[in-house]
């Protein structure tokens, strides 16, 4: 056995000493004052999990199935699944009510709406319903909500995006 | 020998290439110097290339740099030959630089797009040859076939309206538009349709493809209440230049266009009538930057019409054809002042379309506006570093993070505050995450925060109440300790954590401001006048910081801020809202004044009544009248109508009843407090015989004398139902008829003079 081998039982003690030298280490540096304090992200086990996602240019945060893929812009969020996409917007108004907003939205585009329902998410003022653009036009599920001058859309044109839509819908918090 | 070197050399020197090229640019040389043998040219080529390039069509340009821009260093002479493949048709370019040699001239930018007259594959020879001798610098060339792209301008531009005193910032203002330019495509102000595919999206400045955004061919941008132009602000000028009026275009309403002399012009649309810079078309004057040119209105095609509808639509057009002329750049020159702000192509940059059968194509956004768009989100190193976000600066010490993390700055409004606290602009949320994506919410050592607050008013905020105020949630608010520098206009705060901040101030005055108004013109009876009103308001701000301006509407017409008394001449009636701001911001609830002017005069009527049997009078006017009729003496009578609004018509009169007789004289009318005028001599005389026993003898006479101008008789009989007129005027002469029925004859005044008519 030459000099510059170490023996298994030198590998192994080493190992030890220096596991804990690093853990007393990392204990002692958390104890340390002013070490900065971090929040630990939980990751999802399952892809049909849902996470809050937090919007912070449309101010709100809705729940959104872990699996989606996020297109995050200055004025909108689109998820992507394999089924589909579903469209977050926000939209500054004149009007001071949801109902005139759609009025003018419906003349403006020529459109017929179907199964349309006021209610309220978060509080506020919404409408959900089946926006049929035309012939050769996808017909969109939609949910407006009307906050203050604004109004949020969340719409998709594809149907298998619906429930999804729908839960996003429920879990509207508007972040104000 | 030597020649076998130079020979060498030569080869050495020339490149021969014959690659081919498909991209719209062709790099042609790299820069170089060539270093000439010492033997001076004779027209010595001492650089060659040979290649072929497929040509898409449209302009080609030669130029040093790949934007169609740069100034060449070509050697002494450049020639270029071209020849359509398939031809033998070759035509050749020839620059000498150095003619003569003492004085060299580089090549400018250069369209060849003669030489390349249609699409298809070219055979190209470019020559750089030596007359001078020396060594000799070539720039890079390139070949720019197709549409050269335009190089990004300086930016320039404001948002046209005030929107920080709304406590807005750039970012929200900017980004609160009601309606957005459409890449797909903004052809609204050029009257050419959409394909139906797109006729009903949008396509927006960062490539969002939505149908619910508004609206499909927009060609500007829309900014309304959100984004604090609201009817009756100030519309400024986005940049200086030369203003323009134009009110030939309905849809636009009142326009003012400015020329900002850099290939830009912008407009805006749909102002108020009042408050135009210039309001007579062809009137030109130059305008600063931010100069107030209008004010925000209705005016023109605005949805929802009427008030509710105003906003202002601003749009920004490229003078692309460079002829002075932006109206013939309508929609090829039209342009998103945000840019395109995203990887994928620009839908309204590689649109081609036929307009009055000529091919153009669409435009290339760049982002014009000198504020940036303030969204960060950068990385904040162990090393630390400075971070803005519009008006906030924070200041990161080495070692304030223990490992590298993400930093996301946004602003925000904030809206819960307590008490006579008041945010001074808008607040901030900063957040960090680490490389695992925790959030850092805490740091080693505190950074700096300052927020600029210049152009903000602080006198309304008691004194050493402004401070840094930190939060968690965007709720619940700490104050920190906070250096003010109200100089420089500067707060400064040593924070160690993070999210919400703002800048907030206590203040001093939280109570609206209570306008009254004084209403000067000649009065009747509740909220009714007879002459010209005088309308004048009093705002006043007990124990605040004084007010700030009040704003008035007359019959639900557009807001506008009162300065002076207004004059109301017109009969009619009117409804003012107003109200008033204090330089607190405070706002008085709307108050409403009901008012009617009602300067004529009523008149009066008499005629016989079938059922008292007696001469009746009446009052004329569009409104209701009371009539009083008081005795005078030797039986004369004066008969007074009197109006609403307190006109009045005195008549004077002589009435005499008789048995079956009754005859009416009127002596004089006075209106109002004008003098009373005499009137000709006349009477009015009924003699009813209705109740005679005799059927064929029942009748009715009226008869009605002007002395020397008009006489009437109008005679009834009940037995065949008639009544026989006959009328003897100065005018007409004598004229009889005979009318089946019972025709009243009635005498009303008219502004002085009697009238007749038989109802």
């Amino acid at each position: 056995m030459s000099k510059g081998h170490n023996s298994p039982f030198a590998i192994g003690a080493f190992t030890i000493a220096a596991g804990f030298l690093i853990g007393t280490s990392v204990i002692l540096m958390n104890q340390m004052p002013g070490r900065a304090v971090t929040t630990t992200k939980v990751e999802a086990s399952n892809s049909n999990e849902v996470k809050t996602m937090q919007l912070d240019n449309l101010r709100v945060s809705v729940n959104v199935p872990e699996r989606f893929e996020q297109v995050i812009g200055i004025q909108y969020a689109d998820f992507i699944g394999t089924e589909g996409k579903i469209n977050i917007s926000r939209i500054a108004t004149d009007y001071d009510n949801l109902v005139d907003y759609l009025n003018e939205f419906d003349s403006l585009r020529n459109i017929s709406t179907e199964e349309e329902n006021s209610i309220q998410i978060d509080g506020y003022e919404a409408v959900s319903r089946k926006e049929i653009f035309g012939p050769n036009q996808p017909t969109e599920k939609s949910y407006k909500i009307y906050i203050e001058g604004w109004v949020y859309s969340m719409s998709t044109s594809d149907e298998p995006m619906y429930s999804y839509l729908d839960q996003m819908a429920t879990s509207f918090r508007y972040l104000p | 020998m030597k020649k076998i070197l130079l020979f060498l050399l030569f080869l050495f020197i020339v490149s021969f290439q014959s690659k081919v090229y498909a991209a719209d640019v062709f790099k042609v040389a790299d820069p170089m110097t060539i270093l000439q043998p010492s033997v001076t040219g004779v027209g010595r080529v001492i650089w060659l290339k040979i290649f072929a390039l497929q040509h898409a069509g449209g302009p080609m340009i030669l130029s040093a740099n790949p934007d169609g821009t740069g100034d060449m260093k070509v050697g002494d002479t450049i020639e270029i030959s071209v020849t359509l493949q398939g031809t033998f048709n070759t035509k050749r370019f020839i620059y000498n630089s150095a003619s003569p040699c003492l004085i060299r001239k580089d090549l400018a930018p250069t369209d060849l797009s003669s030489y390349f007259p249609k699409s298809g594959w070219y055979n190209i020879q470019i020559r750089i040859l030596d007359w001078c001798g020396g060594a000799k610098q070539i720039s890079s060339l390139y070949l720019i076939g197709g549409k050269i792209e335009p190089s990004a301008p300086q930016p320039f531009l404001d948002l046209p309206w005030d929107y920080e005193k709304k406590g807005l910032s750039f970012n929200q203002a900017l980004l609160s538009m009601t309606s957005y330019f459409d890449h797909s495509y903004p052809l609204l102000s050029s009257g050419i349709n959409e394909s139906e595919d797109v006729s009903k999206q949008i396509t927006t400045f960062e490539g969002e493809i939505t149908n619910q955004k508004s609206y499909s061919s927009h060609d500007g941008y829309d900014y309304g209440r959100v984004a604090g132009a609201t009817i009756g602000e100030t519309v400024l000028a986005a940049a200086a230049g030369e203003a323009t009026y134009v009110n030939s275009c309905n849809a636009c309403g009142n326009m003012i266009l400015i020329d900002h002399k850099n290939g830009y012009q912008t407009r805006y649309m749909h102002l108020q009538r009042e408050g135009l810079i210039i309001d007579q078309p062809g009137e030109r004057v130059e305008v600063m930057s931010r100069q107030p040119i209008g004010k925000v209105g209705a005016t023109g095609n605005v949805i929802p019409s009427g008030d509710r509808g105003a906003h202002l639509h601003f749009m920004v057009i490229v003078d692309k054809n460079e002829d002075g002329n932006f109206n013939d750049n309508i929609p090829d020159g039209v342009t998103d002042p945000i840019g395109w702000r995203t990887e994928t192509a620009d839908p309204w940059s590689n649109y081609l379309f036929q307009q009055a059968g000529v091919s153009k194509s669409g435009n290339k956004s760049f982002y014009l506006y000198k504020n940036n768009l303030a969204i960060v989100s950068s990385e904040l190193t162990l090393h630390g570093g400075e971070y803005v976000a519009d008006r906030m600066k924070l200041i990161f010490p080495s070692g304030a993070v223990s490992q590298t993390s993400n930093l996301k700055l946004n602003l925000t409004p904030i809206n819960q505050t307590t008490g006579s606290l008041s945010p001074i602009g808008p607040g901030l949320k900063a957040e960090a995450k680490d490389v695992l994506d925790n959030s850092v919410t805490q740091f080693n050592v505190p950074f700096t925060l300052e927020i600029n607050f210049n152009g903000f008013d602080t006198s309304i905020y008691r004194d050493g109440s402004i401070s840094i105020y930190s939060s968690q949630d965007g709720i619940n608010w700490t104050k920190e300790v906070t250096d003010v520098d109200l100089v420089a206009k500067i707060a400064r705060s040593e924070i160690d954590h993070f999210t919400y901040f703002v800048l907030m101030g206590e203040r001093k005055d939280i109570d609206v401001p209570n306008t009254t108004h004084q209403i000067e013109g000649e009065r009747g009876e509740d909220n009714w006048y007879r002459s010209d009103i005088t309308l004048s308001f009093d705002a006043k701000d007990e124990n605040g910081v004084g007010t700030d301006y009040t704003l008035y509407s007359v019959n639900n017409k557009e807001w506008q801020i009162y300065s002076e008394p207004l004059i109301f001449e017109e009969e009619g009636n009117y409804q003012v809202d107003y109200y008033s701001v204090d330089l607190s911001d405070n706002i008085e609830p709307i108050k409403t004044l009901k008012f009617n002017v009602d300067k004529s005069v009523p008149e009066m009527k008499m005629q016989f009544d079938s059922i008292t049997k007696d001469i009746f009078f009446s009052g004329i006017d569009d409104n209701d009248v009371k009539i009083v009729q008081n005795p005078l003496p030797h039986r004369n009578n004066e008969i007074i109508i009197s109006d609403l609004a307190g006109n009045i018509l005195k008549v004077n009169l002589k009435e005499k009843i008789s048995g079956s007789m009754a005859k009416v004289i009127l002596r004089s009318l006075q209106y109002n407090s004008e003098d009373p005028v005499t009137l000709p001599d006349n009477i009015l005389s009924i003699n009813s015989r209705l109740e005679e026993q005799k059927l064929e003898n029942r009748r009715l006479e009226q008869s009605f004398n002007i002395e020397g101008i008009l006489r009437i008789k109008a005679i009834y009989k009940i037995f065949n139902d008639t009544t026989a007129i006959e009328t003897d005027s100065l005018d007409e002469g004598l004229n009889t008829q005979t009318m089946i029925g019972l025709k009243l004859l009635q005498i009303s005044t008219s502004k002085g003079i009697l009238k007749y008519t038989l109802i």
